[in-house]
């Protein structure tokens, strides 16, 4: 039987618009630009999906006709994007085959746009067909779901897919309610009942009432944890959940000498440098960003002072160690450390030292590039070494920092020296700057020093309900900053957003900063630690006078990386009270596989103790197997409890009784002498036997009146039998866990 | 299926990916499922409890054939409204179907009138219902119970039949059959208006010259014509399905004859050989009449006692009494011969074969061999026959 044409239609059009608000928030997260191609393979899935459920009739050859169909729309809409190169007809169909199974992982525009069109296509022509043919639009909008989730979770443009995303989920909620009276109607109308005026209205009204309550409610419910557990429970990955991110630029996480916040990033990781030494905390110092212009950060002084080159034949770096110049702090620790470098030239075409701090010492030779001072460089902002570095090569290097307190720092007071100064110029001359320092004197009102006032603006930063970490930022429009976008619109980056909103907040609040390019920490390698490409990163500096350049820390933990802000009256080169993972602390040598790792102890991580941070590693696949585990008695469950007529219900008791340890049922018993068997061997109480064995005699007369009977059943024989089957049900567990029960007894007595 | 399962998997699998990574938008999405559950279910549950069916059906007794009618009203009385509601009727009246399906908005009301006409006899209960509410999802589907409203005994179809077959069944209503079948000398009883047919003989010639019409005299015989109707219950012989049985038949010919005798004055009885064994002793008048139907109402035929058994037993009893009438489907021939013993000079008892095999029985179609027609009125019922105009048949057999 099938359904009315208007309630096929209703359904059409539903399933047509939720397909494409779907491929509209998929379009939105910034995955291609196809997005014509992709409309159309929408369009034509649900079209197709629609004719085929409503003019075949065989299950088996709508599932065979449904390759054909998808490349049917896909080939034409995207052979015009193919690739050139790739001749004749069989290198073209094994590229589209290959691209429609793994296209969705591809860089490959072309590719990408095959693969993600092919899901689409499935996921359209699914729905389609489930809803007008099956009626059972739900099972065909877990895909749909699925899709959803995994989109709003990987999407490089997060924030502008939740539009399109709650749509389509209203949609597949209106879908499945129309199929769902679908289905009514249709039965209502095998079964001749009248339906009285003004029923598909109401329904109507009263479906579309319900969800746009629902999703109002949703909405308006905070998130129970913003922290991302996904990381270390999905390893190898490049976002949530494992999946890979497509980005439209393929630009890999990577030391960069200039912060220039721009587009997605990749991650992948690859060893730069192995180190130990006496601290693991520090960040490694590559090149000092001074130079801020048009919301950007580049390498050197503040713009328009003059940058010195000292050459230096090591190991001490030719810098002004006096306090009183302001070149270096007066409370400062000496962190010491071996490097051995594992890949050559980290630091790209120009061989930049590499120190855990402010630079100190190298045995490498080099120049020094920095502001002059009296006694030397005030600032250093860069060691450019002789010659290359070269995998294998080591060097013995030193940074300084600093072990100031909050408090020191609170009382530092704004005599900034004359060269800070120049590190606190933030010109208001547009619109983008105007609106950071409006932002700056919002954040920091209230606070009373430069310290207060930069941790506030950090503390903004990091605040996970206001700012989310990302390696998928969505594009600044054209004309604006990038930062001034991140601060006000998008809300979301990566470290280099982050650590440049700072700066630029602090110098418009008139706080001598800069940015530092550089390497966080890495991760434990027996002894020693490894630094990844990954690991690269930037964090901001604030003058203090007295006590030199403090680190600052804004980028926020997030799903790679779980940044922590800097402690203060620390020194790293001894063990404290406070949590310091040390490298003999690291229990594994596992390398971590994030972009960036915190370079501060983690407060759950006691100096010495073996134990990791978050979730165990077995966590994630024993999620896997009870997540699985749990799907198939929530699948056996749903088929024990719903069987479609008297035939089914006889199927699944032989199951159970097969459950409960009943031999098959033979060719000569009638399903009266089975069941009467299966009684005779019940274990447990009388009670349960008599309700077992009143439901199993139930139903085995039942099945056999329907089997045998002329008339088959009567209606309230089908209630009867779903009536026994449900008491059945209900019993079966109490049976089962007797026979368990008694299996035991019997294995005891069976030892005594 | 309920769509349940999908969206429960749905929602377990966004609260995992919402749980796993913090993202907002998969909370929200997940927070969409679960007051998608908690609403459907809470929404199903306030309409299956604030629904009200109310149900006006007839009360008393009918016949086959009588018309009825039945009023119902749907009452949402929940603060929700009612995206659909089944009203599904599980009353065993054939074909008979009131059900419909309504959708209500907000303490909002609708009734509607269903007709219909009872085909078959017996006790019939109107109810119960049930009606089928849920949310728009299907996820939480409810069925709410509605005891049956009231019975009703419903008697078979009853015939008017004509006063031959009346007066076969042991009775002279009329003395309008040719002959005298009688051997004892008729009293006279009465007198009625000339019927043309009457034999002059019959004129009462005073009472014509005194009314100035001609006027019969109407006879009876000295015995009683009280009835004795002995019906065969016999499991097993009758056959076809009702109301094309042979059982169906048998009860509808016993019930006219009970009305016809009972409408005569008569004192009639009735026999049968069910599993209880029923015998209502002879009587007059409506009560007798009332009891006989609604004992011919349920009627079933599951007894085991062969009729033959019965006519000896009770015809033995009945003897001086009045006519037996015997209705039965068997192709046995014990019993006629029972039958012919406990008769009278003078009394010739009626014989009522419904054929089987006219109702699809195998075998050949039931033959009355002359002896048999010499020694009782017989009349063979099949299939198809019009029950009122018997004494066609009856005479033609």
């Amino acid at each position: 039987m099938r359904r009315s044409p208007v309630s096929i239609l209703a359904s059409t059009i539903l399933v047509l618009l939720s397909m494409i608000t779907m491929t509209w928030a998929v379009l939105s997260g910034g995955w291609t630009d196809g997005s014509t191609v992709l409309y159309l393979i929408v369009v034509a899935g649900v079209v197709e999906g629609v004719l085929v459920a409503q003019l075949l009739r065989h299950r088996v050859f709508e599932l065979l006709l449904a390759p054909f169909l998808a490349y049917l729309i896909i080939i034409p809409a995207t052979s015009n994007l193919l690739p050139a190169g790739i001749d004749g007809t069989g290198n073209v169909i094994s590229k589209y085959l290959l691209a429609s199974w793994q296209g969705i992982v591809s860089n490959d525009p072309w590719t990408f746009t095959v693969g993600l069109g092919t899901i689409i296509w499935a996921v359209s022509y699914n729905l389609a067909w489930l809803a007008t043919r099956e009626q059972r639009a739900a099972v065909g909008t877990l895909p749909a779901f699925g899709a959803l989730g995994i989109n709003a979770l990987n999407a490089p443009l997060p924030g502008a897919v939740v539009a399109p995303t709650l749509l389509c989920a209203v949609f597949l909620l209106l879908v499945i309610a129309s199929s769902q009276i679908g289905g009514l109607l249709q039965q209502w109308h095998i079964r001749r009942l009248p339906i009285l005026p003004g029923l598909t209205r109401r329904f109507a009204a009263g479906t579309a009432f319900c969800v746009a309550a629902l999703l109002c409610v949703a909405a308006v419910i905070p998130p129970v944890s913003t922290t991302d557990f996904s990381k270390t429970l999905f390893h190898y990955t490049h976002g949530p959940l494992g999946v890979i991110s497509q980005t439209p630029q393929n630009v890999t996480v990577g030391f960069s000498p200039a912060v220039q916040p721009g587009g997605p990033l990749i991650s992948k990781p690859t060893p730069v440098f192995t180190y130990s030494g006496n601290s693991s905390q520090t960040y490694f110092t590559v090149t000092v960003d001074g130079a801020f212009s048009q919301g950007t950060w580049n390498p050197g002084p503040p713009l328009g002072v003059p940058e010195s080159r000292v050459p230096f034949p090591g190991p001490e770096v030719p810098r002004d160690r006096n306090p009183a110049d302001g070149g270096v702090g007066a409370v400062t620790a000496t962190v010491r450390d071996s490097i051995r470098y594992v890949a050559a030239n980290p630091t790209g075409d120009t061989a930049f030292g590499i120190f855990p701090g402010d630079p100190d010492s190298s045995s490498l030779p080099g120049n020094a590039f920095g502001t002059d001072g009296f006694s030397g460089l005030l600032t250093v902002n860069a060691i450019e070494l002789d010659s290359t570095t070269s995998v294998g090569a080591s060097a013995a290097v030193s940074g300084i920092e600093s072990t100031a307190t909050g408090d020191q720092l609170r009382g530092a007071g704004t005599q900034y020296p004359d060269f800070a100064r120049t590190y606190a110029t933030f010109p208001l001359d547009s619109s983008d700057a105007q609106t950071i320092s409006r932002l700056a004197q919002n954040w920091t009102s209230g606070t009373g020093n430069a310290y207060d006032a930069a941790t506030a603006i950090e503390a903004h930063l990091r605040d996970p309900h206001s700012f989310t970490y990302t390696l998928n930022p969505p594009a600044a429009p054209s004309g604006k900053w990038p930062i001034t976008y991140f601060l006000t619109s998008s809300k979301a980056g990566y470290c280099q957003y982050f650590a440049s909103a700072m700066g630029a907040m602090l110098r418009a609040e008139g706080i001598p900063a800069r940015l530092v390019s550089g390497f966080g920490p890495g991760s434990a390698t027996g002894s020693d630690f490894t630094v990844t490409t990954s690991d690269a990163h930037v964090w901001v500096q604030a003058f203090f006078p007295n006590y030199g350049w403090i680190n600052f820390e804004p980028t926020p933990p997030s799903v790679l990386g779980n940044y922590q802000t800097v402690p203060r009256g620390v020194d790293p080169t001894k063990p404290t009270p406070t949590p310091a993972p040390t490298a003999t602390a690291q229990p594994k040598p596992t390398p971590r596989p994030t972009a960036h790792v915190a370079p501060t102890p983690l407060p759950t991580h006691a100096p010495g103790s073996a134990t990791s941070l978050g979730p165990p590693s077995w966590l994630g696949p024993l999620a896997l197997i009870v997540a699985l585990v749990a799907l198939v008695l929530g699948v056996t469950a749903g088929w024990l409890r719903n069987p479609k007529g008297v035939p089914a219900i006889w199927r699944r008791l032989r199951f159970l009784a097969r459950l409960s340890g009943m031999r098959p049922m033979r060719a000569s018993d009638t399903q009266l002498a089975y069941t009467r068997r299966w009684i005779e061997q019940l274990p447990g109480p009388v009670a349960t036997h008599h309700v077992v064995g009143e439901s199993l005699t139930d139903i085995a007369q039942l099945s056999m009146k329907h089997q045998y009977s002329r008339d088959g059943l009567a209606e309230p024989d089908h209630e009867r039998m779903t009536a026994a089957w449900r008491g059945m049900l209900r019993a079966f567990p109490k049976l089962a866990w007797q026979r368990i029960a008694n299996r035991r007894g019997g294995a005891a007595n069976a030892t005594e | 299926m309920t769509t349940r399962a999908p969206v429960s998997a749905v929602l377990i699998v966004l609260a995992v990916f919402a749980g796993l990574t913090g993202v907002r938008l998969a909370y929200t999405l997940a927070y969409l499922m679960v007051l998608l559950m908690v609403a459907s279910f809470l929404w199903s549950r306030a309409l299956a409890k604030r629904l009200r069916v109310e149900r006006q059906s007839p009360t008393g007794t009918f016949s086959v054939g009588d018309q009825f009618e039945e009023q119902f009203v749907v009452r949402n009385r929940s603060h929700l409204p009612m995206p659909y509601c089944e009203v599904l009727d599980r009353s065993e009246l054939r074909a008979y179907r009131p059900d419909r399906v309504c959708g209500l908005g907000a303490g909002q009301a609708v009734g509607w009138q269903a007709r219909g006409e009872f085909e078959r006899r017996g006790r019939h209960r109107f109810g119960p219902l049930i009606a089928r509410v849920g949310d728009p999802f299907g996820l939480f589907p409810r069925n709410v119970r509605v005891a049956a409203a009231s019975d009703v005994v419903v008697f078979p179809t009853i015939h008017h039949l004509d006063d031959s077959v009346a007066s076969w069944a042991g009775g002279s209503f009329d003395a309008t059959t040719g002959g005298q079948p009688h051997d004892r000398p008729p009293d006279a009883s009465g007198v009625r208006l000339y019927q043309s047919g009457d034999p002059l003989n019959r004129v009462h010639w005073l009472s014509s010259a005194r009314t100035g019409n001609l006027m019969s005299r109407t006879f009876d015989t000295r015995q009683s014509s009280d009835q004795l109707i002995v019906l065969d219950l016999e499991y097993g012989i009758h056959a076809g399905v009702a109301p094309e049985s042979s059982l169906e038949y048998a009860i509808s010919i016993c019930a006219s004859l009970v009305h016809a005798a009972v409408r005569a004055g008569k004192a009639v009885g009735l026999v049968t050989n069910d599993r209880a064994g029923t015998v209502i002793g002879a009587g007059r008048g409506e009560a007798q009449r009332l009891r006989i139907l609604e004992f011919l109402a349920v009627a079933q035929a599951d007894g085991y006692m062969p009729i033959a058994h019965l006519v000896e037993q009770h015809g033995r009893m009945w003897k001086g009494r009045g006519g037996i009438t015997v209705i039965t489907a068997s192709r046995e021939t014990d019993w006629v011969e029972s039958l012919v013993d406990v008769g009278s000079r003078g009394q010739r008892h009626l014989a009522v074969v419904v054929d089987p095999t006219s109702f699809g029985a195998p075998g050949t179609a039931v033959r009355v061999p002359t002896a048999w027609r010499l020694a009782a009125n017989w009349w063979v019922v099949r299939s198809g026959d019009a029950l009122s105009t018997l004494s066609v048949r009856a005479s033609g057999m």
